[in-house]
């Protein structure tokens, strides 16, 4: 191979591939957890096959999902126990009434928008997903970090969102022209995070 | 007139049983409303063994919630106590109550309740005591001891109010502590009695 080829493939990969790299912070400067930072360009990809969210020691796991616009997603049940799994979000209303083992067929999500899931056995159970219009996407783990790798060179609406998001994703969105690495930085206006706990409590109504 | 005990270990108790809840939620999600059905038994062993009898409760509860953090609930109970002789020490009531339940934070409960019992009290006193024994159902002569002279104890029907205030903090996923008073007032024409009760406990569940 001749070098003024090889020089042109070596171009052409830094010109296609570049990464951002995302920190999510709060108000006061501390890591965001469970943040879906998603990049929104000119590309389309097929969705990926499937994803899953399992129910393990009577928790959804994982907490937060971000996934495509058109991927299913399976819910096997892991505990012992039989689970309700439901949602009323406009992006997916769905039941799988009680259950255990692995439903039939999987859930696809083929609406944009974020969904709550709940289970109407155990109401500590909650868990989200948010259904994207991108392939390019991550969740932050505890240190409110991402990094979104080989996204195509070209212009990005990029956007976060989270459970506790105070308003809309849009409000703290940032538009950048993506040419090899870059850092980003968000700090969202959260609301206290307001979660049913699973011990025993006052109410006898609910299982708690 | 009233009369203050330091500590009566007569009442100290063993108590065991079981119990069927069927519980039937009308729709989805924690915040519809539900219904729920309980029969228990159970066999209580006293410190003084004249007391040891069988114990069914038949709960009715009902509630539904406001919104996340808000709920109402309430219900009917009847309680059925029997002792082997079926004498003084047994008994029975109709109870109904509502509370009020708020999620302060995710780890803080607080709820505030009422409630109405129609039933058999048992009332001790030292003879001799024709107000009390004009209006008792059933008498058991000077076979109490107390610190002090023997006392007759009277079975009679009482009504009481009770208004409460509790509060429930998780202090990890299983384990919660649960601490709250109670005021209740009971009467039968002419006697009233009030109680304070404070209750602290630790409650687990997996």
């Amino acid at each position: 191979m001749k070098f003024s080829h090889l020089l042109f493939l070596i171009v052409a990969h830094e010109v296609c591939a570049g990464s951002l790299e995302v920190t999510v912070q709060d108000g006061k400067g501390g890591p965001v957890a469970d943040a879906v930072v998603y990049a929104i360009g000119s590309t389309r990809a097929a969705p990926a096959k499937q994803a899953v969210i399992d129910q393990r020691d009577k928790q959804f796991v994982p907490y937060v999902t971000a996934l495509q616009v058109g991927t299913s997603v399976l819910f096997p049940n892991s505990d012992n126990i039989r689970h309700h799994v439901y949602s009323f979000s406009p992006a997916k209303k769905f039941e799988l009434p009680l259950y255990s083992g692995v439903p039939a067929a999987p859930v696809t999500f083929d609406r944009e928008g974020f969904v709550t899931l709940g289970c109407n056995i155990h109401d500590w159970m909650v868990a989200y997903v948010a259904v994207l219009p991108t392939p390019y996407f991550q969740v932050t783990g505890k240190d409110g970090r991402v990094t979104l790798r080989d996204l195509p060179a070209g212009a990005y609406t990029v956007q976060v969102w989270q459970p506790s998001l105070k308003g809309s994703p849009d409000k703290f969105a940032q538009h950048i022209d993506l040419a090899g690495t870059k850092e980003l930085s968000f700090t969202l206006d959260l609301k206290p995070d307001f979660r049913v706990q699973r011990t025993p409590a006052l109410s006898s109504g609910g299982y708690r | 007139m009233g009369a203050v005990w330091h500590q009566y270990s007569g009442f100290n108790q063993i108590s065991g049983g079981g119990s069927v809840l069927l519980r039937y939620r009308f729709g989805l999600g924690r915040n519809a409303p539900w219904i729920s059905l309980e029969n228990r038994i159970g066999y209580s062993a006293f410190e003084e063994d004249f007391r040891n009898g069988w114990d069914e409760a038949a709960h009715v509860r009902g509630g539904f919630s406001f919104n996340d953090r808000v709920r109402v609930e309430g219900g009917y109970t009847y309680e059925n106590s029997c002792t082997r002789d079926e004498d003084v020490w047994s008994w029975c009531a109709h109870h109904g109550d509502v509370a009020l339940i708020v999620d302060l934070t995710s780890h803080l409960q607080v709820s505030l309740g009422y409630g109405y019992r129609d039933g058999d009290v048992v009332s001790y006193a030292v003879p001799p005591r024709p107000d009390i024994r004009a209006i008792a159902k059933q008498i058991e002569d000077g076979n109490t001891t107390f610190d002090g002279p023997p006392r007759n104890a009277y079975k009679l029907n009482g009504q009481t109010h009770a208004v409460s205030i509790f509060a429930n903090y998780a202090l990890t996923k299983y384990l919660a502590i649960r601490a709250g008073y109670e005021y209740r007032a009971t009467s039968h024409d002419p006697l009233d009695y009030q109680n304070h009760l404070v209750t602290a406990k630790l409650a687990f569940s997996y």
